[in-house]
């Protein structure tokens, strides 16, 4: 007969919440309990194999690394609920590393046979004990998150990733000849129903598709002949989706290509069509139709609904399980939409430009991670003058282009806009040679203060205007980094020195120092580490692309890190981006100011656990980094 | 006649022969980490040895200085009176629990073969060590003869020695309260007036005693017992065993 409390208290940590009620209570019934007064020894590393797990009820221990009280690195603070052991048990191992009681402490102590009893009894929580992640933690790591950080609001029924297309499909798609006249179609639409209608060849592939839209502006609003065969209307080739893709993807797909309907596709065959209509009336909060809204805005006053309702519009994507890979995409593409849609507002009030220029992307949105405190790092490049006349009226027009858009985006996003580098600095808007001129100086002479700004301009592309400079620009970067071996040991040293992990202890964030905050940075601690890291590789090994998440891909796809390093790498980052953009929400919600704090007394058991193993993961791409290109 | 038969050993019950016998020659002078305790608490209808009666019994074994939270003992005894309506506001044992229980001669033998060998702790024990030797007499003829160590005096003892060896202006502490103690000394807190709640309580509080008696010196049995026996204990305490 164990003792209420104590049955309560396992119950309670994890993982052993998860366990069967029968054999938590036998594990209980099996536990004993040790004093460790303050000071004690718990483990010494290098000590013998471990034959006991220990779980701390009450007081404190530290972890570090070192015999010597002078040479110790502090590794971890474990306070109640923390467990020690397992690892070595499972490993059959001795400990890597010192546990010492820094209080008065008791642990509830189980038998190394008790403790693999118990495993064998619950299989599923032994992942919870070794290193790295599994998808089972990942979801359920996920599932506390979006229950502790967010106030539940209407929970959908529809959920856009988990409900595949082939779900919404409602009709077999009707085909017709391409001879058949728009009259015709616009006849057999109406009769069933249809919002679409594919079009056929004599030897019955689909060539193309027919939408109410098509009818209306195609033929109706240009007095178009009737008798027109659809194939001249129809837009082709028919984008297609396959079947089993989910919602999210098709919703995703619809954006970029900026089209209202997908042919769905199962193997070769063509079972029907999905439209931005169908997933909508699912979903309010649609961004399709915050889109269409905002592209329907004539003035730039009414566009600072798209910051309004961006927050619900992730809300409602993290309620239905959305990660923040998923956000990331979605949020980046809309707000290239929004700020495309302010630059050609802006266009057409100033008059169109009499020479070709585009906008350049740093930072976030330099590699689509833009989360709902936007960084709209940018800048403006424009053809070289050979006319020396058109100077002034370049640099005019620049100008007012530059500095209209910058105002209409802090009109629109308020206080949760923050820009290092904008094109309304006159340094930010130069002709093509002036920009080779910066990245070749940004690689070829670094310079310490300056590296952040160097950092950032190398994520970059281009949005708006004539993308016809970038791929030379991406090419220059690329030739210039092979020989910059002073640039990226700069970049190596900087990341190195930059990560300072902490642990948790309480309600505290603690550095290896042993100094204490009662918040953390996400943004400086767990997300720019793991950006900094993808970019660094990126540069040693001639990856071209931008987004962080791509670069690791990419690292893992051609070899140069293993699949299983570069998905625990993927996996913490994704986390951290998660709980990044959850707190942003939050505070959005909650119309406080916004920073990238989170308080350590707000973190659930089961997020300090996943930011410890982010915190570890780190660490050890900190001594690849040392090794491979330090030391 | 009979208290001069029960004095002589005869009509002694073979559990409390072996039991005395055991304790006869027990060896005191080993480290103190080395013996089993069984640490116990009881539930009483009153203080009054001469009315009163346990109602239940709570122990847990103590083993390295390790609590052994299975294996615990646990059992409730019908007292042969009806239960008094205040002893219910204290120990919370309604009648409806105890009334399909044994009576506590039923019990005793277990509690006594789960008591062999082991040192009994508790705290200010003389209490329950009256109430269960009473019944062990009545039933097998004589007391228990285990060696026992009391919390109440340890914890004395060691503010004791605390108070000597520092110059603290802290206050004489003047609640041994089982309770306070545990606040006290920041040990993780059962629920009260529960025998085997108590119990597991006051294992905390010896386990954590015994390392910090340690520290002043205590190395053997014999030193936890001479301890004991040289804690003053406050004139006004107001004891109440939980």
């Amino acid at each position: 007969m164990a003792p209420k409390v104590i049955y309560q208290f396992i119950s309670e940590t994890l993982p052993f919440n998860r366990a069967s009620q029968e054999s938590l209570m036998e594990f209980v019934e099996s536990l004993e309990v040790e004093y460790f007064p303050k000071g004690a020894i718990i483990f010494r590393q290098n000590g013998p194999v471990v034959e006991h797990l220990y779980i701390i009820q009450r007081g404190a221990v530290k972890v570090f690394l070192g015999v010597d009280q002078d040479h110790v690195t502090l590794r971890d603070l474990g306070g109640e609920g923390s467990i020690f052991g397992a690892e070595w048990i499972l490993g059959s191992s001795s400990p890597d590393v010192n546990v010492e009681a820094v209080e008065d402490t008791f642990c509830l102590v189980a038998s190394k046979r008790v403790f693999l009893d118990f495993l064998a009894r619950n299989p599923g929580l032994e992942k919870h004990f070794r290193f790295g992640f599994s998808e089972d933690k990942i979801s359920e790591i996920y599932a506390s998150l979006r229950a502790g950080r967010i106030p539940v609001m209407d929970a959908g029924r529809f959920d856009y990733f988990s409900t595949l297309v082939s779900q919404i499909v409602r009709n077999p798609a009707v085909t017709v000849e391409r001879t058949l006249s728009v009259i015709e179609a616009a006849k057999l639409m109406t009769q069933q129903g249809l919002g679409s209608i594919l079009v056929r060849d004599s030897s019955s592939n689909i060539i193309g598709i027919v939408t109410k839209k098509d009818l209306r502006a195609k033929v109706v609003a240009q007095h178009l002949d009737y008798q027109t065969p659809v194939d001249l209307i129809m837009s082709s080739p028919v984008k297609t989706i396959p079947a089993q893709a989910i919602c999210f993807e098709a919703m995703i797909k619809m954006i970029r290509e900026q089209i209202t309907h997908l042919a769905v596709k199962h193997g070769s065959e063509i079972i029907g069509i999905v439209s931005a209509h169908d997933i909508m009336v699912n979903q309010v909060a649609a961004p399709v139709v915050l889109l269409r809204e905002m592209a329907n805005q004539t003035d730039t006053n009414n566009l600072n609904l798209f910051h309004q309702r961006l927050p619900s519009i992730v809300r409602r994507l993290i309620e239905q399980g959305a990660r923040s890979s998923h956000l990331l995409t979605l949020v980046a593409l809309m707000n290239d939409r929004f700020v495309t849609k302010v630059m050609a507002l802006t266009e057409k009030r100033i008059g169109k430009a009499p020479f070709k220029f585009t906008r350049l992307l740093f930072g976030d949105s330099g590699r689509k991670e833009t989360s709902l405190f936007p960084c709209y790092d940018n800048g403006l490049v424009f053809e070289d003058l050979t006319d020396e006349t058109m100077t002034s009226v370049v640099f005019d027009y620049m100008e007012k282009f530059a500095c209209s858009v910058a105002d209409v985006l802090k009109s629109c996003c308020g206080q949760v806009l923050k820009t290092t580098i904008c094109a309304s600095n006159p340094r930010w808007r130069q002709p093509f040679s002036v920009w080779k001129k910066y990245f070749t100086e940004a690689i070829r002479h670094p310079i310490p203060p300056d590296l952040l700004i160097n950092k950032r301009i190398l994520d970059f592309r281009s949005l708006f205007g004539h993308d016809i400079w970038v791929q030379t620009l991406r090419q220059l970067v690329s030739n210039e980094m092979k020989q910059a071996a002073i640039f990226r040991q700069m970049l190596a040293s900087d990341f190195v020195n930059g990560f300072s992990p902490v642990t948790f202890f309480r309600d505290n964030a603690v550095e290896v120092d042993g100094s204490s905050s009662p918040g953390i940075d996400i943004q400086a601690k767990l997300v720019e580490p793991f950006v900094n890291f993808a970019r660094l590789m990126a540069f040693n090994y001639g990856i071209t692309e931008t987004n962080t998440l791509a670069r690791l891909r990419r690292l893992s796809d051609s070899g140069i890190f293993s699949s299983a390093t570069i998905q625990d790498v993927s996996t913490a980052y994704e986390f951290n981006v998660q709980m990044l953009i959850m707190n942003q929400l939050k505070q959005i919600e909650a119309g406080v100011p916004l920073n990238n704090f989170v308080a350590v007394c707000d973190l659930s058991n089961i997020e300090r656990s996943m930011l410890k193993e982010t915190f570890s993961i780190m660490n050890r791409a900190v001594d690849v980094v040392r090794r491979r290109l330090i030391d | 006649m009979k208290k001069l038969l029960e004095w002589l050993g005869f009509n002694r019950h073979e559990l409390i022969k072996n039991n005395r016998r055991y304790f006869k020659t027990f060896d005191k002078d080993k480290p103190f980490d080395e013996y089993e305790y069984v640490v116990l608490d009881t539930e009483l209808t009153g203080l009054d040895p001469r009315n009163s009666e346990v109602v239940s019994i709570g122990a847990v074994r103590v083993k390295n200085l390790r609590i052994m939270i299975g294996g615990s003992f646990f059992c409730y005894a019908r007292p042969s009176k009806p239960l008094p309506k205040n002893s219910t506001l204290i120990h919370r044992i309604t009648p409806q629990q105890i009334e399909k229980a044994p009576p506590l001669e039923d019990s005793l033998p277990k509690f006594i073969e789960y008591c062999h060998g082991a040192v009994l702790v508790g705290h200010f024990l003389k209490i329950d060590l009256t109430f269960l030797g009473k019944a062990c007499r009545k039933n097998f003829g004589a007391t228990l003869g285990n060696t026992w160590l009391d919390t109440l005096k340890l914890s004395q003892s060691l503010e004791d020695y605390k108070r000597r060896h520092t110059y603290s202006d802290d206050p004489v502490e003047q609640s041994f309260n089982l309770n306070k103690l545990a606040i006290k000394y920041n040990l993780p807190l059962f629920e009260k007036h529960d025998a085997l709640e108590d119990a597991i309580q006051t294992a905390y509080l010896f386990i954590y005693l015994a390392h910090k008696l340690r520290m002043t010196g205590c190395v053997t049995l014999r030193d936890l017992l001479i301890s004991q026996s040289n804690a003053i204990l406050p004139s006004d305490q107001g004891y109440s065993t939980a």
